[in-house]
């Protein structure tokens, strides 16, 4: 049952990176991220309600969750609102590849992933096998959309989509990683988030749109 | 002494260095006071180890002194093992840190109210403490560590007049050569690593290292520690960055910095390299051939800076003390004992007089750039009248690195010809022609140079000091201040004593040897030995300079009275130089620095290409000249033809890269992030 | 002990005395080949004698150096003299007596002298101490190689005199050996040159712009220039003897010491008519052409080096 409700959750946070991909809107990236985040807030959930039923003792997974619900489902969503809400909206194709082959080239990657992940020694569980595969396929993902994306906003979103890989990662097959370094990640993510927070009016400013191809007139 | 003794007095010694750093920066506001305070400590703390050293050298040569701290960060163990070797280049270190401290004194106040004073007396602080430390250390990451604060600081230093277009100019070449370097080194001690799986110098196993790898890193030493000594090619930033530092930082990088390539490369090729093939020692040899006769050739012929003109000589004494490294080399690999410590003495006594000979004789130009504000030769002359005193100091500098004796430079110089002596008459019966061949084309080549030096040194002191003022500047130049005389002459006197007594730095070197190869080269009765190697003078010293100075002392005596009785008869007359009976000679008609050495330009023209330019303006009639202009110029043959190609090369590549790598598009670059990324996804999946 | 110090200093003295008379001979040798008369075989001693009587004119740019190098230049001749085995041997200057060192105390006289020809502030000098430097530079190489032929000998194995002296009396049987002549042929160019002699120098040049070693002495007066004179001549002397004692190892070590020196004179005499052959038979050479004259001479040192160490 339990096991059953994590690869559901996991496939859907594979699911929903599918969604990202095929999204045209900026706005719909951000839903389509907020819904991601909250699946992972719910996964952290059950594990730390697990964990402190199985041993009787309190456990610190549950602060990821608070973490990742403040964070990863409230604050930045919002705040990224506001900013594509503060730039000035043009409608104007946002990616490179058509959304059909972009699609395609996703599901490559999960099957790269696959493959690269039967490969590898010493995992004896499928399960986790799997989860890995799921939250590989998710970073992979993020960077393609990454690459995809013409706007600086498709960027950051992007780049949150990679940590949110790496979160599931660590929490699916490690049942949550040391507090110390899940503190450290989300440190590292906001100071990242603020960055390129900061990044997309200097380049709105100075291009008058968040283009982040027009970057290439910077080069001397 | 005690080693327990020695090592809380090592410990001293380097706080002392740390505390005048500290307090040089803590008395900013006055640039006299923090020149004094870094000075002092400067000169307290190296009188100590000076002392140290030689009690550790000879009173405790048995002992290794081991400083041990314990680090949490994995593979960087903070050990110092203060052995003899070690002891020899301390003590280098901190005598030629003695004699440079004095002359600060004074040197630096033409600095003070101009540039940072302050800064400079803890940059100097800090970049000795990092070379005495950096030859104590005993751990390969520690030892890159001092290393490269040893290059950063002397980077800094050498940029000090960073305001100077040729300074910037300079301290780039620096820093890209000094790079280089140590790209190698690191690549070199990670091999070593690898192989023998630890960083600590006393737990590197021998035996791990295979033939193959051990070659490898022998050339990656080479050319790394090379670097830093600046042998041929790798030596261009030599001659550019000695010029524009002060001169107290010349004097101790020249006397020095570049010593601690051969303590790199003694500690590193000879002490953990496992005994290698004969090509080897056959490679350092040509190098340090070549860069003598190149760098002394180069010292004549290419320039009329004084500072410079040092500096290739510099380059020239590396070469020398090379090729003694790799008639080291050589013998070990051959198993010729005699031959081993004979050679070992001639370079670390070559190391120990060029240290203090050098170190004379960039102070010597310091204090005639400090009095004549000029390093330019073709702009001083007549200063022997101008400065009385110091010039017989500078002088003294000139004869000892002319090899006269009685003075330290002949006495190592005589060495160096002994022991290529000793190998070709070792290598010669045993029928190996190849390396006689190169030993004879290195006797040739070293006594060229020995040649050439004098021709370099006399026209180094004759066109700056003798005859009459080629310019204002040194028309006016004064006798510098007491401490720089006291610096000068406490050189030259080491000069001297060296030279007359050279038995006790040969003890010294012994300790060092004894520790190193495990013969104790003055207490070996080499006639003992199998009679194939040692040869009739078995001895590692055979003349004796001190009787020489006094035979010569004696007839100079004899002498003078001969003198003496004639001058009664005879009166003398001060006069006009001759003037072919035209008007009185001036300045502008004595033999040039240029001119001096305008044959040997020619005689190399090959490789100097010498090109000269002359621009006439007429007057109302061709053959009344308004004005003329005349121009010569040589060409830097390793930059022409070695640096040049590689950079221009590089700058042509990068301008291609830039339209189709480098394009700044952002995503262009996430697109390599991730093609990489599958990449490797695949590689690792397809080699699983 | 003290007997031998006697000898030594007498024959310290004996050599001082004989020194110009070569000087001399080489000039008889030459007017009597262009079928002049020709001054006595000892103008040379009557040109010092004069000198050292006249008053000094020194150069008023001139510094203690001037005034100090024609003593340093003849001391160290001197000194470098001493060192050769002559007739007598004195054991107790062992110290020194060492070819390497000959050729250092030789350096240290000419770049007293080079310093001197700047000190005066005259071009001629400069340009004469410039030359000089020069050549004795390049001829250098072949010096060292010739003294690395002899020492080297495994059987030797040092540059000390009285090894090389020892074998060489050992082995006068081999006295006219290929080596031998080869070190001597190029003994003799590098004296030539060392000595500032036609075809590289011309000693009686009358044109400054020609002169290299008379150049750089140009200033020099009175007892002054009798010194340096004097210490060419012992200088030319350091060669001939290297040649005569080391290079042809007949008559050496002889019981009677006047017999000895009758050998030594007659050798010296006879390298006396071969130099003053050649000056008669060559032209000075351009000072670019000294290069060549410098790389003959080491080819054939090279030779000698061969011939011992690798063609046997």
């Amino acid at each position: 049952m339990y096991n059953n409700v994590l690869n559901l959750l996991a496939i859907l946070i594979l699911i929903s990176s599918f969604t990202l991909v095929a999204n045209k809107r900026q706005n719909a990236y951000i839903t389509t991220f907020r819904l991601q985040s909250l699946l992972l807030a719910l996964i952290s959930l059950i594990i730390s309600v697990k964990s402190m039923i199985e041993t009787k003792k309190f456990d610190e997974v549950i602060f990821i969750f608070l973490l990742i619900v403040v964070f990863k489902v409230i604050v930045i969503p919002m705040a990224m609102r506001k900013t594509s809400d503060r730039v000035e909206y043009k409608v104007e194709k946002d990616f490179f590849i058509n959304i059909p082959i972009s699609m395609l080239i996703c599901c490559g990657l999960v099957v790269l992933c696959w493959y690269v992940v039967h490969h590898v020694e010493g995992i004896t569980n499928p399960t986790t096998e799997n989860y890995l595969i799921y939250s590989l396929s998710v970073v992979m993902i993020g960077l393609f959309f990454m690459i995809s994306r013409k706007k600086a906003l498709g960027q950051i979103i992007g780049f949150l989509v990679i940590e949110n890989g790496l979160f599931l990662a660590a929490m699916m097959t490690t049942d949550g990683m040391p507090m110390i370094v899940e503190l450290g990640l989300f440190f590292d993510l906001l100071t990242a988030f603020l960055i390129m927070g900061i990044f997309v009016f200097k380049i709105n400013s100075t291009f008058d749109s968040i283009d982040v191809n027009k970057l290439k007139h910077l080069k001397g | 002494m005690s080693s327990n003794q020695i090592a809380v007095f090592f410990i001293v010694s380097v706080i002392l260095y740390i505390t005048g750093a500290l307090t040089s920066l803590a008395s900013f506001s006055s640039s006299k006071w923090s020149n004094r305070l870094a000075n002092t400590f400067a000169l307290l703390a190296s009188s100590l180890l000076t002392f140290l050293m030689i009690c550790k050298l000879i009173y405790s040569r048995d002992v290794a002194i081991n400083i041990n701290f314990n680090t949490n960060i994995p593979f960087l163990a903070i050990k110092f093992n203060i052995d003899n070797l070690s002891a020899f280049f301390i003590m280098i270190i901190s005598i030629v840190a003695i004699i440079v401290s004095l002359f600060s004194y004074t040197y630096m106040s033409h600095y003070f109210s101009k540039k940072n004073i302050a800064v400079f007396g803890c940059l100097y602080n800090l970049f000795i403490v990092s070379m005495v430390l950096l030859v104590s250390s005993s751990n390969l990451l520690l030892f890159l560590v001092f290393w490269e604060l040893m290059s950063l600081v002397s980077f800094f230093l050498v940029i000090f007049e960073h305001e100077k277009e040729d300074v910037q100019k300079a301290g780039r070449i620096y820093i890209i050569m000094t790079y280089i370097g140590t790209a190698c080194i690191t690549a070199a001690f990670v091999l070593i690593a690898a192989y023998t799986g630890s960083f600590n110098f006393t737990s590197i196993n021998l035996q791990s290292i295979p033939q193959g790898a051990a070659n490898i890193i022998f050339i990656l030493l080479l050319i790394g520690f090379g670097t830093k000594a600046g042998i041929i090619p790798v030596h261009i930033w030599l001659p550019y960055a000695h010029p524009v530092a002060p001169s107290n930082i010349s004097a101790l990088m020249s006397g020095v910095m570049i010593k601690m390539a051969v303590y790199g490369l003694i500690r590193f090729i000879f002490n953990i390299l496992p005994a290698g093939d004969l090509w080897w020692g056959v490679i350092v040899l040509c190098t340090g051939i070549a860069s003598a006769l190149i760098g002394i050739t180069y010292s004549i012929a290419s320039t009329t800076n004084i500072k410079r003109l040092l500096a290739y000589s510099s380059i020239e004494n590396m070469g020398i003390i090379l090729a003694g490294l790799g008639i080291m080399l050589i013998a070990r690999a051959s198993g010729n004992y005699f031959l081993l410590s004979l050679s070992l003495t001639a370079t670390l006594l070559h190391t120990l007089n060029h240290a203090v000979f050098k170190s004379l004789l960039f102070m010597g130009a310091g204090a005639v750039q400090y009095s004549a504000h000029t390093k330019n030769m073709e702009k001083l002359g007549g200063l022997i009248k101008k400065m009385p005193i110091a010039s017989v100091f500078i002088f003294i500098g000139c004869l000892s690195i002319s090899a006269v004796p009685p003075f330290n430079g002949f006495i190592s110089e005589y060495m160096i010809f002994k022991m290529i002596i000793s190998s070709i008459s070792h290598f010669a019966p045993s029928q190996s022609f190849l390396l006689v061949l190169v030993l004879m084309v290195a006797a040739a080549a070293l006594a060229l140079t020995g040649a050439l030096v004098a021709f370099c040194f006399v026209k180094f002191f004759g066109i700056s000091f003798l005859g009459m003022p080629r310019s204002k500047e040194a028309e006016s130049a004064v006798e510098p201040g007491k401490p720089m005389l006291v610096a000068l002459a406490s050189a030259a006197m080491l000069c001297l004593l060296l030279g007359i007594f050279p038995n006790y730095a040969i003890r010294l070197i012994d300790s060092v040897g004894s520790q190193l190869i495990n013969l104790k080269l003055l207490a070996t009765d080499w006639s003992q030995l199998p009679s194939r190697y040692y040869p009739a003078d078995n001895s590692i010293l055979s003349i004796s300079s001190g009787l020489i100075a006094i035979l010569l002392v004696v007839l100079g005596g004899l002498l003078l009275l001969v003198v003496m009785a004639l001058r009664k008869r005879t009166s003398i007359e001060r006069y006009n130089t001759w003037d072919c009976g035209f008007t009185k000679i001036n300045s502008k008609m004595q033999y040039s620095a240029t001119g001096f050495s305008k044959s040997l330009r020619i005689i190399f023209r090959g490789f100097f290409k010498p090109a000269r330019d002359l621009e006439i303006t007429e007057g109302t009639a061709p053959y009344h000249i308004k004005a003329g202009r005349y121009t010569t110029s040589t060409v830097k043959f390793f930059e022409k033809y070695l640096y040049q190609p590689v950079v221009s090369n590089i700058i042509h590549f990068s301008r291609k890269i830039r339209f189709t790598v480098q394009t700044g598009s952002i995503h262009a670059y996430l697109m390599y992030f991730f093609g990489i990324m599958v990449l490797m996804l695949l590689y690792y999946s397809f080699t699983a | 002990m003290f007997m031998s110090i006697l000898k030594f200093i007498f024959q310290m003295f004996f050599l001082l005395l004989i020194a110009p008379l070569f000087t001399g001979i080489i000039r008889k040798i030459k007017s009597k080949i262009q079928h002049k008369i020709g001054a006595s075989v000892f103008q040379p001693y009557y040109d010092l004698i004069k000198l050292l009587k006249k008053d000094l004119v020194v150069s008023s740019t001139s510094s203690w150096i001037y005034n100090v190098a024609p003593y340093v230049y003849f001391i160290t001749s001197l000194a470098a003299v001493m060192c050769l085995p002559v007739v007598y041997q004195f054991k107790g200057f062992s110290f020194y007596t060492d070819l390497l060192v000959i050729v250092y105390l030789l350096v240290a006289g000419r770049i007293f002298m080079a310093l001197a020809g700047l000190d005066t502030g005259s071009t001629f000098g400069g340009m004469g101490s410039s030359r000089e430097l020069l050549v004795s530079a390049l001829v250098e190489p072949a010096l060292f190689l010739i003294i690395i032929t002899v020492g080297a000998n495994p059987e030797i194995a040092s540059t000390s005199v009285f090894s090389i002296y020892d074998y060489a009396v050992k082995n006068s049987s081999s006295t006219f050996s290929t080596i031998n002549i080869l070190l001597f042929a190029a003994m003799l160019m590098v004296m030539i040159a060392e000595s500032s002699r036609i075809p590289v120098d011309d000693p009686s040049t009358h044109l400054e712009l020609t002169m290299v070693h008379e150049a750089m002495t140009l200033e020099y007066s009175g007892r002054h220039l009798a010194f340096i004179e004097m210490g060419t001549y012992i200088k030319q002397l350091v060669f001939m003897t290297f040649m005569a004692n080391i290079l042809i190892p007949v008559g050496l070590n002889m019981e009677n010491i006047l017999a000895g020196l009758g050998i030594y004179l007659l050798k010296l005499i006879i390298i006396t008519f071969l130099v003053g052959f050649i000056e008669i038979n060559t032209v000075k050479f351009r000072l670019f052409s000294l290069p060549n004259y410098a790389v003959i001479a080491l080819i054939i040192a090279v030779l000698g080096f061969l011939t011992r160490f690798v063609l046997r």
